[in-house]
């Protein structure tokens, strides 16, 4: 039921095991499927084995759903996905410009 | 007099067959609409041009200024006088995705960038309202200036969208 990927850091776990699902809130993902390696998995906390919230460093059910409590923004680029749009920006539509005659002249 | 009707109607077609030949050789003085397209791709120079080295595109790139900056139809080149500075831009802006040729429809010819203007994770804390597009392969020749509402950005992406790429919106056109 467990499976272990290590040893790697964070980062190689975000970018080799996590599929990011959703972004519900600017500050939680749902992610799903989140491991720690290198630690004893016969150690899984029970309440952790049916899935649901998880930080990182926690384990959890390989099948489980969890949320993510971390900066949306880097953990979906972490993860490959594109990034959510951060509260700071900023969109702008721009409009034309027209080259046109001189009044009198051939347009 | 009264006209039998064979012989009104045979009036009347001749009096369309006329007024059609007429329309048919009539001439409308005119800047033709090839010529506008051939602008926007190089083709023609009246004056001392460029030598090109090759016939691919020229390259362009999107620099914005401050709204205390004076970027207007007088500008003929890119310059950072007046440019905005902060984390995250670089002085002489962005390069100009375009991917599609001017074209046009009825008698204006037009372009538009293929993509969003996008200054990804930007501080630009001195407000600024304006883009300058400018050709960066022709000695940073400025083609032309768009302003919008006085913005600041804090550490966010910036992004300018574009017009749809039509005769009426386009970015560029040529009437």
């Amino acid at each position: 039921m467990w499976t272990t990927h290590g040893p790697l850091d964070e980062t190689s776990m975000l970018e080799r095991l996590v599929t990011v699902r959703d972004l519900p809130d600017n500050y939680a993902l749902e992610i799903e499927w989140f491991l720690r390696v290198g630690i004893d998995l016969s150690g899984v906390p029970p309440h952790l084995q049916g899935g649901g919230a998880a930080y990182p460093g926690e384990l959890v059910r390989r099948d489980a759903h969890v949320i993510l409590k971390r900066n949306p923004t880097e953990v979906s680029a972490l993860a490959g996905g594109p990034a959510k749009p951060s509260p700071n920006d900023v969109t702008v539509g721009l409009t034309g410009v027209e080259m046109a005659g001189e009044a009198g002249g051939i347009k | 007099m009264i006209l039998p009707d064979w012989m009104y109607n045979t009036r009347t077609r001749g009096l369309r067959l006329a007024k059609t030949y007429l329309q048919r050789f009539a001439n409308t003085q005119a800047v033709c609409t090839s010529f506008k397209v051939e602008i926007l791709n190089g083709i023609h120079a009246f004056g001392t041009t460029v030598v090109r080295g090759a016939t691919t595109k020229d390259s362009f790139k999107a620099a914005l200024f401050l709204v205390s900056a004076t970027i207007n139809a007088a500008t003929t080149a890119y310059s950072s006088t007046g440019e905005v500075t902060g984390t995250g831009y670089t002085a002489g802006g962005i390069a100009v995705t375009n991917a599609t040729a001017p074209t046009s429809t009825g008698t204006t010819a037009f372009w538009t960038p293929s993509a969003s203007l996008v200054y990804t994770t930007v501080t630009l804390s001195t407000a600024f309202d304006c883009v300058l597009i400018y050709n960066s392969t022709q000695g940073d020749k400025a083609v032309s200036a768009h302003t919008f509402g006085s913005q600041t950005v804090t550490a966010g992406t910036f992004t300018l969208t574009m017009p749809t790429n039509d005769a009426t919106n386009a970015l560029l056109r040529v009437a």
